[in-house]
């Protein structure tokens, strides 16, 4: 009998157990909490973060999109009038801090460039830094209008081949300083599809430098005076720069010139960048030896990118000059509106270089940005010559 | 048949009747309560809660990095989290958020001195005189590095921007103290002076090369960042010395969904009150800047087990500081990227000015862009959309702002000093400012909802609450208060009306039988029979909100009626998340 009742018990005890354990209310809060944690014990996971953060993450961890490493996409970066222009890349970043990269890229226009460069790592507390390249470009479908301060609107196309092999050095003793120089080979190989001549075999033969394929040794000091807030998106500050470039043509010396940019841009800042009041001047002017020659496809140019009502390469002569009135409204932090005043000309005599007879445009539009670069321009630009839709993805100017 | 056999048949079936008679007596016992008892009781012994414990062992979390790019992005065009808003659920039954690994219940809960205050999150006043060993470089904009004491501490050490003296260290040293002291773990950090020649190369000290590689770390890489620093007329560096917190590193918490590999992590963040009402002391301090990257999580032994605390850190970018320089004016104001300005700014001409373009701000020294005159607590933004921001109703930033309100004028000047700020103007100007702010969240957000606190009912059944509102004097003292009774069952959650009354006073006697019947009803099994509930909303008066009763529960205990159960919106409406708080998921109802 007592075997039997403590069998009972035994089962009891037994039952008892088994039911709390599969009872379904918890007897506290403590407990009810504790159930939802143990139920998630028994099916935690590790986390893994999707390509898309793993990839975001290499890139933060590696200091920015900036830092070249590995195989990564590229846009844009040939001759102006490209179009739109993906490729790839690779990019090697050395020990210190030294970059190694190539990249090709192919335009819907058929434009071609393969380039390889190198930079050094910064010296000198970020002051000094050197480059070198070597870069060919196949341009096959360069607008070319006739030269001259009005010239009608008669166009042709050219191919144009480039390449290019140089070194460049930067120094920039303080912020607002910047001087560079450089050195390098240039070889050019133009031609033209006679049949697509509108405007008449005679203007085409009598331009100078065609058919002439110059190899130039090209020289270029420059200066500038920067107190932009960052160069690729600026709300305030001022530039002034100057370059002195040497081509010496060494396979034809008809074609040695000099040549000489200046700029000058004030960004005005108005109700804390609420507002900004863009104002730029460019000129450009080239020098030749008596009975010397600029090639026109090293000529100074206006149109497209500085004159936007107008296709690029629309205006072409031995000097050029150009400026640019924008007002800027803030939309939002990543977003601006523009309305903007492009005038400009070029000139076959420098005594011509002024503000007469400058041809103008106007037009509108938004820029996607950051606070240190421009990701996207989108503009509408009207001249007498109708209207143009212009992308960019860079702050305007030459 | 043998002997042995006939035991053995009798040994069956005698356990197999002890095995019937024991399920039946295990089937009464579990269903004697009747067929409710599957539903779990609305209040158990243990409520309300005062810590939420962690019982499961962690160890085997790992570190999670978070990509500041993605986060912010999701954030500002993906809406992540739960659509559904409803109430927090870190909250105990008094609406409460009990201690735990997320958060400690310090000011407005236990006194709290202007000493402690000063003193800040740890006893540690940064590290020993002696050299120290820099061992670790920041990544980012900032300049900064790992310093290890003599003694082996462990210290972050960051500065001030160039130009911007005593600025982003400043608000690190005071915000560390108002959020400790608010209730958040936060590593102590405290204002120092920095000396290169101090500064020694770690033996094991490594950094990142730019190709991904490690080299070893040298002096030029301490004048990298340097460089980037303010420095003193006398080649110091004022910096801050942020304790290093113990336990291994988990990286930061995202501000929605759960740890997949915390066990003990079951509450969705944008659901937990806590971050919930961080919207409100970051309105406070303009703390623009509480992201994923910006907590940290540890993996910590408490009791003997493994198990995640849950920190926030780097707060240099708080008040007038965004780290890098004085803050954006846009901060606080508008996110980002938001849509309804940018549309009216997009064909404006620019004549859409936004109102906190033209704010003044003053110009003491390392105070940067913060102000009181302009601040609408309602509308403040940080940089990017919260996940738990936009989801905090009002009974949320009400919690937050009661707790805020204990945070007394002595208690801020105390945290204002440790941020030694060199010119007294810049220390008054920042305790007056955020002593103005305060008062703003007050008046917004306790005046939001239906402001009655601290309900009793006393042994003779007498109840009494008060009007926070009222008695902070944001708000006007209303007409009346309607109370009404109600015997409460708490395992079927059945409510039976047993009187009411309208009041003119904070104070209110129970209905003559409500309670007697109570009482009659405590040897209930199940404990069906033990409690009371009183709905208490308000009559007349400025605040339509305050309409809606707030709901309350007492338990009979031994010694008199104990608070058990406070709801401060029970007939909220189910919500969304909305542009800056949880909004109506039909506008108008």
């Amino acid at each position: 009998m007592i075997r039997l009742l403590s069998r009972f018990l035994t089962a009891i005890l037994f039952i008892t157990h088994v039911a709390a354990a599969f009872a379904q209310e918890p007897g506290s809060r403590a407990e009810e909490q504790a159930r939802q944690q143990e139920a998630k014990a028994r099916t935690v996971t590790t986390y893994v973060s999707p390509w898309i953060e793993q990839r975001l993450l290499a890139v933060e961890n590696a200091g920015g999109f900036g830092v070249a490493r590995g195989l990564v996409v590229k846009f844009g970066d040939i001759k102006r009038g490209s179009g739109f222009a993906p490729g790839l890349g690779y990019g090697y970043t050395t020990s210190g801090g030294g970059t190694l990269a190539a990249k090709g890229v192919y335009s819907i226009k058929n434009y071609k460039l393969l380039q390889v460069s190198a930079q050094s790592p910064p010296f000198s507390a970020d002051r000094v830094l050197f480059r070198a390249r070597a870069r060919w470009q196949d341009a096959p479908k360069v607008r070319l209008y006739p030269l001259g301060p009005d010239p009608p609107n008669l166009r042709t196309d050219y191919a144009e081949r480039k390449t290019e092999v140089s070194g460049e050095a930067l120094l920039k003793p303080v912020r607002f300083l910047r001087f560079d120089g450089g050195l390098g080979v240039e070889w050019f190989d133009t031609e033209f599809d006679h049949d697509e001549i509108q405007f008449g075999r005679t203007s085409f033969e009598a331009l100078p430098g065609a058919g002439a394929d110059p190899r130039y040794i090209h020289s270029r000091v420059s200066g500038a005076f920067d107190l932009r807030d960052s160069e690729g998106y600026t709300r305030r500050g001022t530039l002034l720069t100057a370059t002195y470039h040497n081509y010496h043509a060494d396979s034809n010396g008809t074609y040695s010139f000099d040549r000489v940019d200046g700029a000058a841009e004030q960004y005005l800042p108005i109700l804390h960048g609420n507002w900004v009041i863009f104002l730029g001047l460019w000129a450009s002017t080239t020098m030749t030896e008596d009975g010397g020659q600029v090639p026109f496809f090293l000529m100074p140019d206006v149109g497209g990118h500085d004159l936007r009502g107008f296709t690029n390469y629309r205006f072409r002569d031995r000097h050029a000059i150009s400026w640019t009135a924008e007002y800027r409204w803030y939309a939002q932090e990543f977003l601006d509106v523009a309305i903007f005043y492009d005038a400009g000309k070029t000139v076959p005599t420098r005594g011509a270089l002024d503000f007469k007879g400058l041809h103008s445009s106007i037009g509108g539009g938004v820029r996607l940005h950051t606070s240190i670069s421009t990701l996207l321009r989108l503009e509408l630009a009207h001249s007498r010559e109708g209207y143009r839709f212009l992308i960019g993805f860079s702050p305007v100017g030459p | 048949m043998t002997m042995s056999t006939y035991q053995r048949v009798r040994s069956f079936i005698a356990l197999s009747g002890s095995l019937v008679l024991a399920l039946a007596v295990v089937s009464y016992a579990t269903h004697a309560s009747g067929p409710d008892s599957r539903n779990a009781p609305k209040f158990y012994d243990d409520d309300p809660l005062m810590r939420a414990p962690d019982t499961q062992d962690a160890s085997k979390v790992q570190p999670r990095p978070i990509s500041l790019l993605l986060d912010a992005a999701i954030n500002l065009f993906g809406d992540p989290g739960l659509r559904d808003v409803g109430r927090a659920e870190s909250v105990n039954t008094i609406d409460e958020v009990p201690d735990s690994n997320w958060f400690t219940n310090r000011v407005g809960t236990r006194p709290v001195t202007p000493d402690e205050m000063y003193r800040g999150p740890s006893e540690d006043v940064g590290p020993a005189p002696g050299k120290w060993t820099v061992s670790r470089k920041a990544n980012g904009v900032s300049p900064g590095f790992t310093i290890t004491d003599e003694r082996n501490k462990r210290y972050f050490v960051k500065f001030d921007p160039p130009g911007f003296p005593e600025l982003g260290t400043g608000a690190e040293a005071v915000v560390t103290r108002l959020f400790h002291a608010l209730g958040y773990h936060v590593p102590q950090a405290t204002v120092g002076t920095l000396r290169r020649d101090n500064l020694v190369i770690g033996r094991d000290a490594t950094v990142r090369m730019p190709n991904g590689g490690v080299r070893k770390m040298r002096m030029s890489d301490i004048d990298d960042q340097l460089r980037r620093a303010e420095r003193n007329p006398d080649g110091s560096y004022r910096v801050i010395f942020a304790e290093g917190l113990p336990g291994k590193s988990l990286e930061g918490f995202k501000y929605e969904g759960t740890r997949s590999d915390d066990p003990n992590d079951v509450v969705p963040h944008e659901n937990r009150r806590e971050l919930r009402g961080l919207r409100v002391f970051s309105a406070w301090v303009n703390h623009t800047d509480a992201k994923a990257i910006n907590s940290l999580d540890t993996l910590i032994t408490e009791n003997g087990r493994a198990v995640v605390r849950h920190h926030l850190i780097d707060f240099n970018a708080t008040l007038g500081s965004a780290g890098i320089g004085p803050r954006e004016r846009r901060d606080g104001y508008e996110y980002l990227a938001e849509t309804t300005p940018t549309f009216k700014a997009l064909p404006a001409f620019g004549f859409y000015i936004r109102p906190w373009l033209n704010i003044h701000y003053p110009t003491y020294r390392g105070i940067g862009r913060f102000e009181a005159k302009r601040f609408v607590p309602e509308e403040w933004r940080p940089r990017v959309p919260n996940p738990a921001y936009v989801r905090s109703r009002a009974d949320d930033t009400f919690w937050a702002a009661r707790k805020l309100m204990a945070m007394s004028d002595e208690l801020i000047r105390a945290a204002v000093k440790a941020g030694h700020y060199t010119d007294p103007r810049s220390e008054d100007f920042l305790v007056g400012a955020l002593i103005e702010r305060r008062e703003k969240i007050g008046r917004a957000w306790l005046t939001s909802v239906n402001p009655i606190v601290d309900p009793a009912l006393s042994e003779d059944g007498v109840l009494t609450f008060r009007n926070i509102a009222v008695d902070l004097q944001f708000a006007p003292a209303p007409p009346g208060y309607q109370v009404t009774w109600f015997r409460f069952d708490n395992v079927t959650g059945d409510s039976t009306a047993t009187g009411e009354s309208t009041i003119t006073e904070t104070r209110a006697t129970a209905p003559a039988d409500a309670l007697a019947r109570v009482r009659a009803d405590t040897t209930l099994p199940g404990g069906r029979g033990q409690f009371v509930r009183v709905d208490i909303s308000v009559t007349g008066g400025t605040f339509a909100s305050w309409a809606s009763p707030v709901r309350v529960y007492f338990r009979r205990a031994q010694d008199g009626w104990r608070l058990v159960g406070f709801d401060r919106m029970p007939d909220a409406p189910r919500m969304r998340p909305g542009v800056v708080g949880a909004e109506p998921q039909e506008p108008g109802k």
